[in-house]
């Protein structure tokens, strides 16, 4: 590799370098550390605002509180089987629409129409209102269904794909066609083995959108059983304050405000996605890359 | 990437509806709160043509009647195993003794009006459940504009003059004659009220007696002993401010609201003025005084200086950390902040008042009298059967019956701690002063002018709390104790030390104009007041302001308004 | 070859159809929905029954007092965050790129990343936090200079560096992993040959580094505009305040305010197909742009 000698202002250079990148680590994980403290104090003390990153009053009661709540178990169970079904279902959708549309508009025809679709459809989205209005009639409302089809057709993951089988080298697919394989035969043994850094990549996708979206779930549920893990933990964050509660509200408010208790089903949430993504990092980064260089 | 990844639906935009009420007529220009006429239909209203058999409010029905409903469901909530809303002994009682039986359609949660956005989504799609109860706040009478115009609501005047119990009625009268307006259009009852006590709108000054004995001051009786208490304390070494947040008025914990309440002044609020006419609180000149009371205290370090940053949870951080000795809170502040504070440090020991105002007299905002409202589905067959359960949940509010008390409110209960209201539709028409007549009673047992045997059940058992809290070897072992015990030892307390005059808004809900134009000058309104608070500009601001609100449609809302009210 | 073998365009079709049916159930059918603007919505009537009002809707957004300042700000944070995202994610990469620690390398990229993934609403409490006037900066700000607290929220200038600054924090890390990718393809000879010419770093830079990754920076630019007019929603709600509304206010907060008046869903769809327009003619003149300048085309 380099073998040129450092000078004593690359030198300097470097520390800086190194220092910034330090700094910019730290302050990012800030935050987390500091939610992580919180859900593991006294709530006394979080809920005077004391901790900062580490915990005051170490205590694990927060997490033992969440694995008696039947409420947020649903809840992560309600997550998890959104996020498996939105994977099946986008990937094969997305495979099946990239693979005709990778094709050169001589070979496919048709394939302009088509991309204009799915180009239209990404730029003009539907509002909210004829949207549940599509859900309800197709009794969708409070089945895992309207929190998984809707938003099934990723255009943007489209795209991506179409890029990068288009970064596979024509031969392969030459040779394979001279031998009469059909296109289906192609794209599963040709193309999609040789895709799975995008294949990994658009599954990050889809799983964190998944994960992360809670406002469907608002609104397409029927009961707080239906709720996704991130719309349940939105009704405990966001505090939009009634001008003025009686007593009764306040009594059923107190758990609410228990800020320890918040932090660790926060801190809950956070977990799956911080256990994904360095199992996913490796095919992503060159997903990423190829998949969105240019046709 | 981060902006690339398309959702199906534009995410932004539908937190942006979050609160979004029904569609509704865009253009054809009627008031859509046009609700209070004073010709409402009331309990003695006009006579009409008598039915077949003589109703009677408690009968069983011949035959099971079902109807859906939607409720909220806190996450808190704690039912007995394989019991549910739909399934359980108070319904079960309803079932047998009068055949109503309630189905749930859905459930949201109790946060972030999960339930009113719904409510908005399903009337948008024409598909409301058959019974529904409504809160006021935040937006409640515009919905049953809504419902009303859109045609979807029964007109319940008759099934209330015909099967509404006498007790039900008579206490509906509590409430006073206007009390049906804002559910009445056209002289006709499209909603059954339920009226709460209008003394929890008072601000309540809670103060730390322990700092204030060590600064040998008094429990502050003006905002000049404010002032000087907050001081003192600084001297002390806190932080001598006074925990506030965004919301400057009307809101129940660490607001403004006792300042302007001392200027016998309320933003925000339609009031009666003095000619009569209803006048717009936020442009009243005593207002003006009351922000140049604030800009001082701003300038002199005794408000956060970023305030306008913390919601409620925010800035009662302090109280809890022991940093401040003085807070705006409500009566029921046992329950919330306090417990946080003497959990933290035993020796808080906090005392409630209402503060006297410039003039010696202890004034205070209230709140219409109407908290929530029952409506139902337009064509649903038995509503009649849905008043009778009304009757006998007005009957339960009041504690009047044994079973359900025994089920419900004593200790040790079966649902005493389920957390969620287990009527299968609930009225409940309370005296307005509920409170601090609760405490006068309250008072008088504990200290034996009166036999705790010939009381209400209320009374007993508040009275049992506080003397299990008195007779407990460690005061903090149980909080919900400690927090029942002071809520009326102290709490309560604090309402009646000065005698309070009250100032009920003079019309609630909106009109088409303000939906038209009330965001911008509320918008104003909050920039200005911020802007002298913390001195960006002077106090005479506030006239210009003025003078733009009229100009920029608050003088049409307020003609709106007038007209609406009939005055 | 590729001549097109009718058989084989079959098999394409059929490919195609399970997306585009869902397109047009879960897309275009509820888009057709957006008539609403032109209707007054009757929910008994439903959306194709309700009356038409024709352009109603739209007179009563234009008729906002402060519709254009709200327009001004919507556009102009938009492009701002844009632009910072884009740069500090790119400088960013090409520190990160210099050094040559593997092990510290990854770490940092790893550990920056973390952020996108968090919500706003709990980001924004944390960063309310830090910027008060007892919070962390300003802490440091008193101890170091002896200079008094800023308050950084109800200041402007202030603020809006907040916002700028809070944003690109979040999204850095995750735009940097895409411009890392293409600094890694870089081939490494370059550099060797530049080195035996002596040349210094910054020369590398601006002879090397950049012009290889030009098409990337375009791309990022163009795939960040997509959502423009859009964002910001639930970063500028949890943090602003009445003091800063004139330079915060952005379409999705003003309706949010408006919405504990207004409640009209036709207002409101009216709302968003006026910004689709506005973000469409947007994405139109960049893809432009970039196919004349960039030599790229992205769809």
């Amino acid at each position: 590799m380099l073998t040129i000698k450092k000078t004593k202002q690359d030198y300097i250079t470097d520390t800086v370098i190194y220092l910034i990148l330090i700094v910019l680590a730290v302050t990012t994980l800030i935050p987390l550390f500091n939610i992580l403290a919180v859900s593991l104090s006294d709530s006394a003390k979080a809920t005077a605002g004391l901790v900062t990153v580490y915990p005051l009053g170490f205590n694990m009661t927060t997490y033992m509180t969440i694995f008696k709540d039947h409420a947020i178990l649903t809840a992560i169970g309600v997550s998890f089987k959104r996020v498996v079904l939105s994977l099946i279902v986008d990937m094969v959708l997305c495979v099946l629409a990239a693979y005709p549309l990778s094709r050169s508009s001589k070979a496919f025809p048709f394939r302009g129409v088509y991309m204009w679709i799915v180009v239209g459809t990404m730029l003009f989205g539907p509002s909210m209102i004829p949207m549940f209005f599509t859900v309800k009639d197709l009794h969708m409302l409070g089945t895992i269904w309207a929190l998984v089809l809707p938003g099934a057709v990723g255009q943007f993951y489209i795209i991506l794909m179409i890029n990068y089988f288009r970064s596979i080298p024509q031969e392969l697919e030459e040779s394979a066609s001279i031998d009469g394989a059909s296109p289906w035969r192609r794209l599963l043994q040709i193309y999609l083995p040789l895709s799975m850094p995008i294949v990994a990549t658009i599954a990050l996708f889809v799983v964190v959108n998944n994960w992360n979206a809670y406002y469907d779930g608002l609104i397409y549920s029927i009961n707080t059983d239906d709720y996704p893990l991130q719309t349940y933990i939105q009704q405990l964050v966001v505090n939009l304050d009634m001008s003025i509660r009686d007593v009764d509200q306040v009594k059923n408010m107190l758990a609410v405000s228990n800020r320890s208790l918040t932090a660790a089903k926060l801190v809950i949430t956070m977990v799956p996605i911080l256990l994904i993504y360095p199992f996913m990092q490796k095919y992503f980064i060159s997903g990423i890359m190829i998949g969105s260089v240019k046709e | 990437m981060k902006r690339t990844i398309k959702t199906g639906v534009s995410a932004s935009l539908l937190v942006a509806l979050m609160l979004s009420s029904a569609a509704c007529s865009g253009s054809n220009n009627q008031a859509s709160g046009e609700s209070p006429k004073s010709t409402a239909a009331t309990a003695t209203a006009t006579p009409t043509p008598a039915p077949a058999e003589k109703p009677d409010p408690f009968s069983k029905m011949p035959e099971l009647v079902e109807f859906t409903t939607g409720i909220t469901l806190s996450t808190e909530v704690n039912m007995p195993a394989g019991e549910s809303f739909e399934n359980n002994d108070v319904q079960n009682w309803f079932e047998e003794n009068l055949n109503v039986k309630p189905k749930l359609a859905w459930t949201t949660s109790d946060q972030n009006f999960a339930f009113e956005q719904k409510v908005n989504l399903l009337i948008a799609a024409n598909n409301i459940p058959d019974v529904l109860t409504i809160n006021v706040e935040p937006n409640g009478l515009n919905i049953l504009s809504k419902l009303v115009k859109a045609g979807m609501v029964e007109d319940l005047t008759q099934v209330y003059n015909d099967y509404a119990s006498p007790y039900l009625k008579e206490s509906m009268k509590l409430g006073g004659d206007d009390v049906f307006d804002p559910v009445t259009f056209d002289g006709k009852l499209y909603a059954i009220p339920s009226l709460s006590d209008i003394e929890t709108a008072i601000p309540v000054v809670w103060s730390r007696k322990d700092w204030l004995d060590q600064a040998g001051l008094q429990e502050p009786q003006t905002l000049d002993d404010v002032e000087t208490a907050l001081k003192a304390f600084k001297t002390l070494g806190k932080t001598g401010q006074l925990p506030t947040q965004q919301n400057i008025y009307n809101a129940d914990t660490a607001s403004f609201d006792f300042v302007f309440g001392a200027y016998n002044t309320y933003p925000g609020q339609w009031i009666t003025g003095d000619d009569g006419n209803i006048v717009y609180g936020s442009i009243q000149p005593q207002v003006k005084e009351a922000l140049a009371r604030l800009a001082k205290w701003y300038s002199e370090g005794l408000i956060p200086k970023d305030f306008m940053m913390s919601d409620s949870n925010k800035a009662v951080e302090a109280v809890a950390k022991g940093a401040a000795g003085i807070f705006d809170g409500s009566w029921w502040a046992p329950w919330y902040p306090l417990p946080d504070s003497v959990k933290n440090d035993h020796n808080a020991n906090w005392q409630a008042t209402v503060l006297k105002g410039v003039d010696g007299i202890a004034h205070a905002r209230g709140y219409g009298k109407i908290r929530s409202f029952v409506v139902i589905k337009k064509g649903f067959k038995h509503p009649e059967a849905i008043m009778k359960a009304m009757n006998v949940a007005q009957d339960a509010n009041a504690k009047k019956l044994d079973w359900y008390n025994k089920l419900t409110f004593e200790a040790g209960g079966k649902y005493t701690d389920a957390k969620m209201g287990l009527l299968p539709v609930s009225v409940s028409a309370k005296d307005p002063h509920e409170i601090s007549n609760r405490y006068k009673d309250i008072m008088a047992v504990l200290n034996g002018e009166k036999d705790i045997n010939s009381s209400e059940p209320e009374t007993q058992a508040q009275v049992k709390t506080i003397q299990t809290y008195q007779a407990a070897t460690d005061k903090f072992a149980d909080m919900a104790l400690w927090s029942g015990a002071n809520n009326f030892y102290v709490g309560a307390a604090g309402l009646v030390k000065n005698p309070v005059q009250q100032t009920l808004p003079a019309f609630i809900g909106t009109t088409d104009l303000m939906q038209k134009k009330k965001t911008a000058l509320d918008d104003m309104e909050k920039q200005t007041f911020l802007e002298i608070i913390t001195g960006k500009k002077t106090v005479d601001e506030f006239d210009s302001f003025v003078t733009k609100w009229k100009s920029m449609g608050g003088d049409d809302i307020t003609a709106e308004v007038n007209a609406i009210a009939g005055k | 070859m590729a001549r097109p073998r009718n058989k084989e365009v079959i098999h394409y079709h059929i490919m195609l159809f399970p997306a585009i049916v869902m397109l047009a159930i879960f897309c275009i059918y509820p888009t057709l929905g957006s008539v609403m603007a032109f209707k007054s919505f009757d929910p008994i009537k439903g959306i194709w029954g309700s009356p038409w009002v024709g352009l109603d809707n739209f007179r009563s957004l234009f008729e906002i007092p402060d519709f254009k300042r709200i327009t001004v700000n919507t556009i102009t944070i938009s492009v701002v965050k844009i632009v910072l995202n884009v740069s500090c994610a790119l400088a960013f990469a090409l520190l990160l790129n210099e050094t040559r620690v593997r092990w510290f390398k990854r770490s940092v990229q790893t550990v920056v990343y973390l952020p996108f993934f968090l919500s706003w609403v709990i980001m924004a409490g944390i960063f309310k936090d830090f910027f008060s006037v007892e919070g962390l900066i300003n802490g440091m700000i008193t101890r170091l200079s002896g200079h008094e607290p800023i308050l950084f929220f109800t200041s402007k200038a202030w603020f809006m560096a907040i916002i700028y600054l809070t944003d690109v924090w979040k999204g850095f890390g995750f735009n940097a992993i895409v411009f890392l990718a293409a600094l890694t393809s870089i081939n490494p000879s370059l550099y060797e040959a530049a080195e035996v010419d002596g040349a210094s770093r910054w020369k590398k830079l601006t002879h090397i580094t950049l012009p290889s990754i030009r098409p990337t920076i375009v791309l990022i630019l163009i795939l960040s505009l997509q959502g423009i007019l859009s964002g910001g929603f639930d970063q500028i709600f949890n943090l602003y305040n009445p003091l800063v509304y004139s330079v915060s206010d952005i379409y999705d907060t003003y309706i949010y305010r408006m919405g504990f008046q207004n409640n009209q869903y036709e207002f409101a769809t009216a709302v968003g197909l006026f910004r689709s327009a506005v973000a469409f003619l947007f994405i139109f003149c960049s893809q432009w742009l970039a196919e004349k300048y960039g030599d790229y085309k992205v769809f």
